[in-house]
């Protein structure tokens, strides 16, 4: 009897959370002048907010901007940052603490903080208006290597040991023996990464001007709020739908595999 | 084939030498046990042998090369781990063909290198298997077999057992021996349990705060410890060791007084009487007097306890602060608390000097 109220109000706790998503992918589907109800399902249900939105605006080359980036940022973060995160957990040099403290301290940095230099430099570079200022910043970042190093230092030395002998260098230690072990650690900041690189807006505002090279956040904020917002509240819904859709594919296929790879770990310490 | 030559070996670790002028002759197909109390600079030692751990000076050979510089896939070892240390995402045949694909061997002969080492380990049923779904005792299986299909020059355990229960242990202990003595590969063994050690070795190299104490034989080692610690640390149980003074007439005297024994004709030629330690192994205390042996010499004491091991029985009695163990035949009446004679064998008695701690030698045995 306790249990079924605890259900039931866990129940209602999660309808509330997901209420304004529902509601927000109902309306998306549904008629223009019947958008302002409180509703569950469709109220005649249409595609024309999307027909619209595809015709009105570039998004599918923005969607596809956007997967480019995410994709590249992540990759990026995986690799660089499992390499420094297994340098600082398991090699011994001059200054190892020094520059671990010095990571740490860049997370303490506001990014407010950072922009405008950030900024100059992508000028300098030559690289505002291209992929390159939106993927190279963003591929190494503290909180991925902090992770990192968390989760190498964890791992038995014997295991490396074993590696070593068996003729593994450090590149195919990181990647052939400790990558595989790592995938919980790997989807978590995977997931992490895509998500922030997904939304990020105001950094691609600042350094992206060309319409074609746009990333959909971008895009749909440029015709939602900013200057050519456009007036119906559908084709707005819609683009909102559209941005939050591949995040939550990525993040429902990834979860299964990270409850997999948890049960899987067969690593006797 | 190889012999192993270990010279001059020092690991510091900042101000602290966990290893000490660490030096042993390993001949080649010998079977040699690191021994000595956790944190004594065994797994240093081994890890300086295999290239994972520099070496802060000395020298190291396999065969006559000289190999402080070479890397360890290069050293022609195969390590053992006490967690065994197997890839987790790895079948039991990938986990043995790593290092053998990363020598860019062809793959027919890895298929059949693998499948032959895992015929010695008793694990071609399992070679699809992943690790996870293994016991522990076929897990260090595999682990040997990763080892056996590297064929090294040099075997490495670091206590490969002590992950196991008891039963299995032993069981392991044999199938390692017989293994090495069939491959014929020389072997370094860690153990901190000196019964492995017995059991197992060619020769013992007792350590202790890094350094060198012993390097000889099983037998060697029991009947002739160098000092007190290899005294106290080889023999189970341990040996008892009694603090005294031998005087004018060659009587053997504890602190306590309590303890009389008289040496005369069984002391080292080298000693005449003063200050010793003496050492008496609980197996060289009897019940009786045999046949009237005259090297048995009467002792009373008063049993603590007594433990019943069914082979054996083992007597517990304080003699000062030391307690003095007895390992009698189950079929000896004693009961606790009451005074009884027990006999110590006075031609297995051992003498060491209380100062330095070292053997007086030139005793008979
Ligand atoms: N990486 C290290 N840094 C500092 N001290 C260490 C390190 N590794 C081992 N030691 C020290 O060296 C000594 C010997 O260690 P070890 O060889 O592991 O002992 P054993 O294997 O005999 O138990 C210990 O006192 C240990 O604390
Ligand atoms: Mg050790």
């Amino acid at each position: 009897m306790r249990k079924a109220i605890l259900y039931i109000l866990l129940c209602l706790f999660a309808f509330v959370f997901l209420y304004p998503f529902i509601w927000m992918v109902s309306a998306s589907l549904s008629e223009e002048r019947s958008i302002k109800d409180i509703v569950l399902t469709p109220v005649h249900f249409t595609f024309e907010q999307y027909t619209k939105l595809f015709q009105s605006i570039p998004i599918l080359g923005s969607l596809a901007n956007s997967l480019i980036v995410a994709t590249a940022v992540t990759a990026g973060v995986l690799i660089l940052g499992s390499m420094v995160g297994y340098a600082l957990a398991r090699h011994r040099f001059a200054g190892r603490n020094a520059i671990f403290y010095l990571i740490l301290f860049t997370m303490t940095l506001p990014f407010q903080l950072t922009l405008i230099p950030n900024y100059i430099l992508m000028v300098e570079f030559g690289w505002t208006n291209s992929f390159a200022a939106l993927i190279i910043p963003a591929m190494l970042n503290a909180f991925a290597i902090i992770l990192f190093r968390q989760h190498f230092m964890s791992i038995p030395q014997d295991l490396i040991d074993a590696a070593r002998i068996d003729g593994c260098n450090e590149l195919r230690i990181l990647f052939q023996v400790l990558w595989p072990i790592s995938v919980p650690t790997l989807i978590t900041v995977g997931i992490i990464t895509f998500m922030t690189s997904w939304n990020e807006v105001l950094w691609p505002i600042i350094v992206i001007r060309k319409e074609s090279l746009m990333t959909m956040p971008q895009l749909v904020t440029l015709y939602a709020v900013g200057g050519r917002s456009l007036g119906q509240i559908g084709m707005k819904l819609a683009s909102a739908t559209m941005l939050a859709m591949p995040i939550i594919i990525a993040y429902l296929i990834f979860q299964k595999y990270f409850i997999q790879s948890m049960a899987n770990s067969g690593l006797k310490e | 084939m190889a012999e192993v030559k270990v010279i001059n070996f020092i690991k510091r670790y900042g101000d602290v030498d966990a290893v000490s002028n660490l030096s042993l002759d390993i001949k080649d197909k010998e079977f040699v046990v690191l021994c000595g109390p956790s944190g004594c600079g065994k797994s240093t030692t081994l890890r300086m042998i295999a290239g994972l751990e520099d070496i802060s000076s000395g020298e190291l050979y396999i065969g006559d090369k000289l190999v402080n510089s070479v890397a360890p896939k290069d050293r022609d070892i195969a390590m053992v781990f006490q967690n065994y240390a197997l890839y987790p995402h790895m079948t039991v045949f990938q986990n043995m063909a790593f290092g053998l694909k990363l020598k860019k061997v062809p793959q027919k002969e890895i298929q059949q290198r693998v499948e032959e080492a895992a015929k010695v380990v008793g694990l071609e049923p399992y070679l699809k298997r992943k690790p996870g779904t293994l016991s522990g005792g076929q897990r260090q299986r595999v682990a040997l077999g990763r080892a056996i299909v590297r064929n090294p020059r040099v075997f490495l355990f670091d206590e490969p057992l002590s992950n196991l229960d008891a039963k299995l242990r032993v069981q392991m202990r044999m199938e390692i021996s017989r293994l090495q003595r069939k491959l014929g590969v020389t072997t370094i063994y860690v153990t901190h349990d000196q019964t492995e050690a017995m059991t197992m070795a060619d020769r013992i190299a007792v350590m202790k705060d890094g350094l060198l104490q012993q390097f000889d034989t099983p037998m060697n080692m029991y009947n002739y410890p160098a000092n007190l610690f290899v005294a106290g640390f080889i023999g189970s149980p341990a040996m008892n060791l009694i603090t005294g003074q031998v005087d004018e007439s060659m009587e053997f005297t504890d602190v306590t007084q309590k303890f009389k024994i008289q040496l005369q004709g069984y002391l080292p030629s080298s000693v005449s009487k003063g200050a010793m330690v003496l050492g008496v192994r609980p197996e060289n205390i009897h019940g009786d007097n045999g046949l009237n042996i005259s090297s048995y010499s009467p002792i009373s004491i008063t049993p603590d306890a007594i433990e019943p091991m069914g082979s054996d029985s083992f007597l517990y009695s304080k003699i000062g602060d030391h307690t003095f163990i007895a390992r009698l035949r189950p079929e000896t009446h004693i009961s606790t608390g009451q005074v009884t004679t027990l006999f110590i064998d006075r031609s297995k008695l051992h003498f060491f000097n209380p100062e330095t701690g070292e053997r007086i030698t030139g005793n008979k045995q």
